[in-house]
């Protein structure tokens, strides 16, 4: 494993360019069926990592009925490009760097793009809870309080409701599993750099004389 | 053998016959039966569309005397919609309000109803290109044009210096015109009365307007027209040579005749100025012309159909008051000496044959009104002189007009369906009253013997049918509007402007299930415009506005605006709601139009 370099900056260049898909793709999707929203015509909500896109008009006009809150203004989505940025940039750090401070940014790159997984998913819970349960204005028919699935499908009066990683959240897992690999890789490297004092402690307990 | 037997051998034997032909009988009947039942599971299958599927074809046939266009899916014969083209459908909005484009149009040309007979399809390179579709008014002397992107009415002309509209077709293979003929003789110019001066004219139509380009005279009563492949000849069967105005005098003749009309020559005509200008209209009077323009070659008796074969190298005439059918070769007419000797052939093929379609693998099916029947024949075999030359007869139910074979028009005819446009249908459906519907028939001619598959049947009265397939013209009908039009209402924009004294604008948007204002004041006598968009964005989510006791209904198709203007006559409350089944709160989706009264 030692003197892997080439293999290592591989690594963090893929996850240089996945977290670029991230940025750009849609992280997490939503598909709702119902006998009229059948097939090509199934509606779908896209999150990016800064904004969302779909069929929100039609969402909206049928919001009537439920009388779901949508937030107008989501910090999530105001902090997702730059936290994605910065996810970049020390990705790409890591790749322009070598030895010690390489494996400490890939390490680090790993320990925030795990936190921002718990994060992300522990707040789009909180989302889509408040979705079904804080029906901000009255609506026009009687509809039970509910959860969409933050991964999976469930059916919400006759919308089955199916949600999804996208292509960009499938992009930043793998960038994240890069980035923890590089870490792991180098992580032997940091180990031959304090060679001599490994050395003398073997030494002193005569380990090597034996 | 009996005296072996002796008597009581003789009883045994006739017991054993009887048996035996009973049990044969009986055989031989549930043999049928079974046969029967089986050829009726067979037809089933074929024009059974499962559920969710689409049919294989457009069928368009014409409305008659109901103004309009219908269309149905083929093999299924199920009626998709019809398309209002001389007649006001609320429904969808046409023509129901004065103010209104469809309106103006209608009453600028003529009456609020029609006689729709031929429809045709455009063509590019000699097949269908699922732009647009014409037909006739023969009752108003009216040509229109639909759209096939929206099958909505964009254009309707009336064609001067023709009474009885009648023949229409495409000129082949780039539409290069729509020729119209006028089938019965009046004045030219009209105005008055002056019998001496009947005529007729083919008239020559630019295909957008469509108005006429130019006119040629004719000799007598011009019946059914259709064009060469090559776009250089104009056909049309003609009878009433006799030039009477009378039955006993219109059918004195044996002979009538098809006119050929050379395109070509009568665009040089009209550039070398060999015209007279009509009503407006430049006129050719073929006696007149530098170059020949007309040629008439005779057909026995009082013809009808006029039909180019897909190859174009026949016209054919079918004689209705004669049993034949007279095959004209093309390439021959301006070479032979006389035009009698272009015909190639004049086949008998039964009584009343009225027209003549084709499958593309050089067989013409022919109907025959006397005989109730669609007969099959070789055309090569028919040229050749050979006695063999008829292939197969249907029985129709009852009295058979126009038949189409799917594409047949087209230089690529399908050959797998027919359609037999029956105008009697008798004891074929549930009564319904002295009216009876028309019966339109449905035979597979995908084999060497034709098998009559279905029977379906429609508003008074379909003349004649044209055909698209699906795959062709659905990917090219618009569902959902785009491009919202330069007037569209957008969400939040609903508002009252007084723009005069007495005069109101009200700009209102649709959405499920709300109009953009909830209510809105105008006083007695305001002139009230309202504009309304339909907001949607999802397909098949039409809204209409109706008006109670203003006798108003507006239909808008996702992402339409339309506007209307009335006097507000009456005070009062005044209810506006939709009139499309849009949503759970369709019922709700209303307001309320208040009218101050002049003394408020």
């Amino acid at each position: 494993m030692r003197n892997d370099h080439i293999g290592v900056r591989v690594l963090l260049a893929a996850a240089v360019g996945l977290l670029l898909v991230a940025l750009r793709a849609p992280i997490w999707t939503t598909r709702l069926e119902a006998p009229q929203y059948h097939g090509e015509e199934a509606l779908h909500v896209r999150v990016y990592a800064g904004h969302i896109s779909g069929d929100l008009h039609e969402l909206e006009t049928l919001n009537q009925y439920i009388g779901v809150t949508i937030p107008t203004d989501i910090v999530e989505l105001r902090v997702g490009p730059w936290l994605l940025g910065a996810f970049l940039m020390l990705a790409l750090f890591a790749l322009l760097s070598s030895e010690v401070r390489q494996h400490r940014a890939a390490a680090l790159l790993l320990v925030l793009m795990v936190l921002s997984v718990v994060g992300a998913a522990a707040s789009a819970e909180y989302r889509l809870y408040a979705l079904g349960h804080d029906r901000g204005h009255t609506p026009f028919a009687r509809v039970e309080d509910f959860t969409p699935p933050l991964l999976g499908t469930t059916k919400i009066e006759n919308f089955e409701v199916s949600t999804a990683l996208a292509p960009g959240g499938l992009a930043y897992l793998g960038a994240l599993l890069l980035a923890g690999t590089a870490a792991w890789l180098t992580r032997e490297k940091r180990t031959s750099l304090r060679a001599p004092e490994f050395d003398q402690q073997m030494k002193r307990e005569g380990v090597l004389d034996g | 053998m009996t005296r072996f037997l002796g008597r009581r051998g003789g009883w045994a034997t006739s017991l054993s016959v009887l048996v035996a032909a009973t049990t044969l009988l009986s055989g031989a009947t549930l043999c049928m039966a079974t046969e029967q039942k089986a050829e009726i599971a067979a037809n089933a299958r074929q024009v059974y569309v499962p559920v969710g599927e689409w049919d294989k074809y457009y069928a368009f046939l014409s409305g008659g005397q109901s103004g309009s266009v219908l269309v149905y899916g083929l093999p299924s014969g199920r009626l998709i919609r019809s398309i209002p083209v001389y007649e006001p459908r609320a429904a969808y909005g046409y023509a129901n309000i004065p103010g209104s484009d469809s309106y103006k149009r209608l009453k600028r040309t003529g009456a609020f109803w029609g006689d729709t007979h031929h429809p045709i399809l455009s063509e590019t390179h000699g097949d269908y290109d699922g732009r647009w579709l014409w037909i006739n008014d023969k009752a108003n002397s009216r040509v229109a044009r639909i759209d096939l992107s929206h099958f909505e009415t964009v254009a309707i002309e009336n064609i001067p210096n023709l009474q009885g509209t009648h023949g229409i077709a495409v000129v082949s293979p780039d539409t290069s015109y729509i020729i119209v003929n006028g089938e019965f003789r009046a004045e030219i110019p009209e105005g008055l009365l002056k019998p001496d001066a009947y005529g007729s004219v083919m008239a020559f139509l630019d295909p957008e307007s469509p108005a006429p380009r130019f006119e040629v005279l004719m000799p007598g009563n011009a019946d059914i027209n259709d064009s060469s492949k090559d776009g250089r000849w104009a056909f049309t069967t003609i009878y009433n040579l006799e030039k009477g105005v009378t039955i006993e005098e219109m059918i004195r003749r044996d002979e009538d005749a098809i006119a050929a009309i050379n395109i070509p020559a009568a665009e040089a005509a009209i550039e070398r100025g060999e015209f007279q200008t009509v009503d407006g209209v430049k006129v050719i009077d073929p006696a007149k012309t530098t170059k020949q323009v007309l040629y008439l070659v005779p057909v026995p008796k009082n013809p009808h159909g006029c039909d180019v074969t897909p190859d174009g190298k026949y016209v054919m005439g079918s004689g209705k008051l004669s049993p034949t059918v007279t095959i004209i070769d093309i390439a021959k007419l301006d070479k032979v000496e006389h035009p009698r000797d272009a015909i190639a052939g004049q086949p008998e093929v039964g009584l009343g044959p009225l027209h003549t379609t084709f499958d593309g693998r050089g067989n013409a099916y022919t109907s025959l009104f006397v005989d109730s029947q669609i007969v099959k024949w070789n055309i090569a075999k028919a040229v050749a002189g050979d006695p063999t030359y008829i292939v197969d007869r249907v029985d129709i139910h009852y009295n058979v007009g126009h038949t189409q074979a799917v594409l047949a028009e087209t230089m690529h005819p399908s050959g797998d369906y027919l359609l037999s446009l029956n105008k009697l249908s008798k004891d074929m459906f549930l009564p319904v009253g002295p009216t009876m519907p028309e019966n339109q028939e449905l035979i597979d001619i995908s084999g060497k013997t034709m098998h009559l598959l279905s029977s379906f049947p429609a508003e008074p009265e379909p003349h004649d049918a044209v055909f698209m397939r699906a795959t062709d013209l659905a990917p090219k009908v618009v569902q959902v509007e785009k491009e919202p039009q330069p007037n569209a209402i957008k969400e939040g924009e609903s508002r009252i402007e007084r723009v005069g004294p007495h005069e109101v604008h009200v700009y209102m948007t649709a959405i499920r299930s709300k109009f953009g204002l909830p209510s809105f004041t105008v006083k007695e006598g305001d002139k009230v415009t309202i504009t309304l968009t339909n907001i949607e964005t999802l397909r098949d989510m039409s809204h209409g506005f109706a008006l109670d006791r203003y006798g108003i209904n507006i239909a808008l198709d996702p992402g339409q605006t339309k506007e209307i203007t009335f006097v507000a006559d009456k005070p009062g409350t005044f209810w506006y709601y939709c009139t499309w089944f849009c949503s759970a709160l369709h019922l709700e989706m209303r307001g309320r139009m208040l009218v101050e009264g002049e003394n408020a």
